[in-house]
């Protein structure tokens, strides 16, 4: 693939640009790492017949921890973004930062598929799991990096393809139902994401977003048909990005995948397309497309469907599923911002969400590994039988709703904050109400966040279950993540700091 | 070219949202995917650096056919517990 775009883009001299692919594939490291991982794991499966289910957990979470240290340590925030192969992928220090979340995320949630008996057989007694997980993860890193709409195509339909089968693999009508009705949707959407590139490349040119032709053909596109193009293209991101109006797959799919699964599911391809979403609205700025106004419009739309949706629900999984749509929705609303103080909000925000959404699905898969069910009904009375479990689900809860003193305030301050800011320079409306709408819907939120902390301790159950204590082992991940959610309230500096000093350049 | 490509799209939108079985939605959807590799085809021919279309279609190919296989397998599991390929049918969960 590398070889043939580069030897279309700039034909002759072959041994030179051999040259600069071998250049190039230093910085690919990561993802030559989660092949070869990939690889690893089916061989091992092939090879050995039985009590697979070590070997596979070792080779993976040896894996994964090398690849965050490498991360963490190759990451320079004032590295420059660098085109590698032809400009089909970027190089850049936004998207390294992006992928130690999703190396994170990842860690976390097979440590909550370790931790929970039920799971742990599906996870790790074959490969396939495990493969399609680090499929996942190398479709959001290829995507983070891509700048090319074949490449975005391409990493989106890896991050797709793989997801569709980690929601049907196994037994159970929940799980053929909700992989089926993903899959639809999930086509339909990518197809005509695909449409939309098709008319971008013709009035372009050129799929490669930072090039000069790109630029220059988005000037002379006739605008009806290029307008139409890109919230095509819109489309499909929306979809990855769970947001409304494409959201109607995310409750059913969450309800039915396996907990380590959905929290993998609700961060990394809505933080992947969330920042190809950046990349999209800074190479077609707003004299193209009005994307101020159409994403305010979909931003409140998410936020009116998702919390108000999520009033009416009965189990805590796919509370969290319309929670995480509202969320994606104040994400949307931090890109239709446009500017610098925006785009570090918007990834303040992000980053936020990523650590207290694992923190609330790792909580979560806790209480489940005692209750055995999600839903509320056996939920009631459980907060005085695990009261420290309970008491970081509170701490979790207030997070995700915005209060203090937790990161989620602080997100949701620079957020809104940036939005107001904008609105006193610009004068648009459509940015008054999206900060109404959601200052209004983060009261509304409060309800159905809290709900969960008064049933556990206001609410007298049957007390059929008598959970045992929780091992050690298993409570440190939580702590570390809900004290990391409270930490970064008090020294949010930290955060911004970094932010700060990273070269978002997209 | 970029007519019948257009009627294709249309086409198959039209199929994806008013059929209820699944193979057709299928179908549909494999249309509008053509429809832009046709588009993306003609509008190589224009393409001052050339291919870039061409190559994009190829690769459009390739997915698309890994996407139907999953796809199918998904259908075939859908079948073994609902004994039906009718989506309306297929509803144990509310959206």
């Amino acid at each position: 693939m590398i070889v043939l775009v580069a030897s279309m883009q700039n034909p002759g001299g072959l041994a030179e640009q051999l040259q600069r692919l071998k250049e190039g594939l230093h910085f690919m490291l990561p993802e030559i790492g989660i092949v070869i991982t990939i690889i690893l794991l089916v061989v091992y499966d092939l090879l050995f017949q039985k009590n697979k289910s070590v070997g596979l957990a070792a080779i993976l979470f040896s894996a994964l921890s090398f690849l965050l240290v490498f991360q963490v340590l190759s990451f320079l925030p004032e590295a420059n973004a660098l085109p590698l192969f032809e400009g089909l992928v970027t190089h850049s220090a936004g998207a390294n930062l992006f992928k130690i979340g999703f190396l994170l995320s990842l860690l976390v949630a097979l440590l909550m598929a370790v931790t929970s008996r039920k799971d742990s057989l599906h996870y790790f007694d074959s490969s396939e799991v495990l493969v399609c997980l680090l499929g996942v993860l190398l479709g959001a890193f290829l995507l983070v990096m891509s700048s090319n709409l074949l490449m975005i195509y391409v990493a989106v339909e890896l991050v797709s393809i793989c997801s569709y089968l980690l929601t049907g693999l196994g037994k159970g009508k929940k799980k053929s139902e909700a992989a089926i009705k993903y899959l639809l949707y999930g086509a339909a959407a990518s197809a005509v994401m695909l449409y939309g590139m098709s008319w971008l490349y013709g009035l372009t040119g050129s799929i490669d977003l930072n090039s000069d032709s790109f630029k220059i053909g988005l000037d002379y596109a006739v605008v009806v048909p290029l307008n139409i193009a890109v919230f095509m293209v819109l489309c499909g991101l929306l979809f990855k990005l769970g947001s409304f109006p494409l959201h109607v797959w995310a409750p059913d799919v969450y309800r039915a995948t396996p907990l380590p699964t959905v929290a993998v599911f609700s961060v990394v391809p809505k933080l992947a397309a969330l920042l190809v979403l950046l990349r999209l609205v800074a190479a077609t700025s707003a004299t193209h497309f009005d994307w101020q106004t159409w994403l305010g419009i979909l931003s409140i739309g998410g936020m009116v469907v998702g919390n108000f949706s999520a009033l009416w629900q009965d189990n805590a999984k796919r509370m969290l599923a319309y929670s995480s749509i509202a969320h994606a929705a104040f994400l949307l609303a931090g890109v239709s911002i446009m500017n610098r103080t925006g785009l570090e909000a918007t990834v303040f925000y992000a980053l936020a969400y990523l650590l207290m959404n694992l923190a609330a699905f790792y909580l979560i898969q806790m209480v489940e590994n005692k209750v055995g069910s999600t839903s509320y009904e056996q939920l009631k009375g459980m907060g005085k039988k695990i009261p420290y479990v309970s008491v970081l689900l509170l701490i979790v809860m207030v997070a995700l709703t915005g209060l203090p003193p937790t990161v989620g305030f602080n997100a949701k301050l620079y957020l809104f904050s940036a939005v107001y800011d904008e609105f006193g320079r610009s004068e648009s409306t459509i940015l008054l109400w999206v900060l109404l709408v959601g200052l209004l819907n983060t009261v509304v939120s409060l309800f159905y966040y809290i709900k969960i902390p008064y049933l556990l301790f206001f609410k007298e159950g049957e007390g059929n279950v008598a959970p045992g204590a929780y091992t050690i082992r298993a409570l440190i991940p939580g702590t570390l993540l809900v004290l990391s959610v409270l930490l970064l309230f008090f020294r949010s500096d930290w955060f911004v700091d970094l932010l700060n000093s990273i070269n978002f350049v997209l | 070219m970029l007519v019948l490509g257009a009627l294709m799209f249309c086409s198959g939108l039209f199929v994806v949202l008013t059929k209820k079985n699944t193979i057709m939605v299928l179908i549909g959807i494999e249309l509008m995917l053509n429809a832009a590799n046709l588009n993306l085809v003609t509008f190589s021919r224009f393409d001052p650096q050339a291919l870039q279309g061409q190559v994009f279609s190829l690769f459009v190919i390739t997915v698309a056919a890994a996407e139907a296989a999953v796809a199918l397998a998904i259908v075939v599991k859908v079948y073994k517990y609902f004994k039906t390929s009718d989506l309306d049918r297929v509803k144990s969960m509310k959206g």
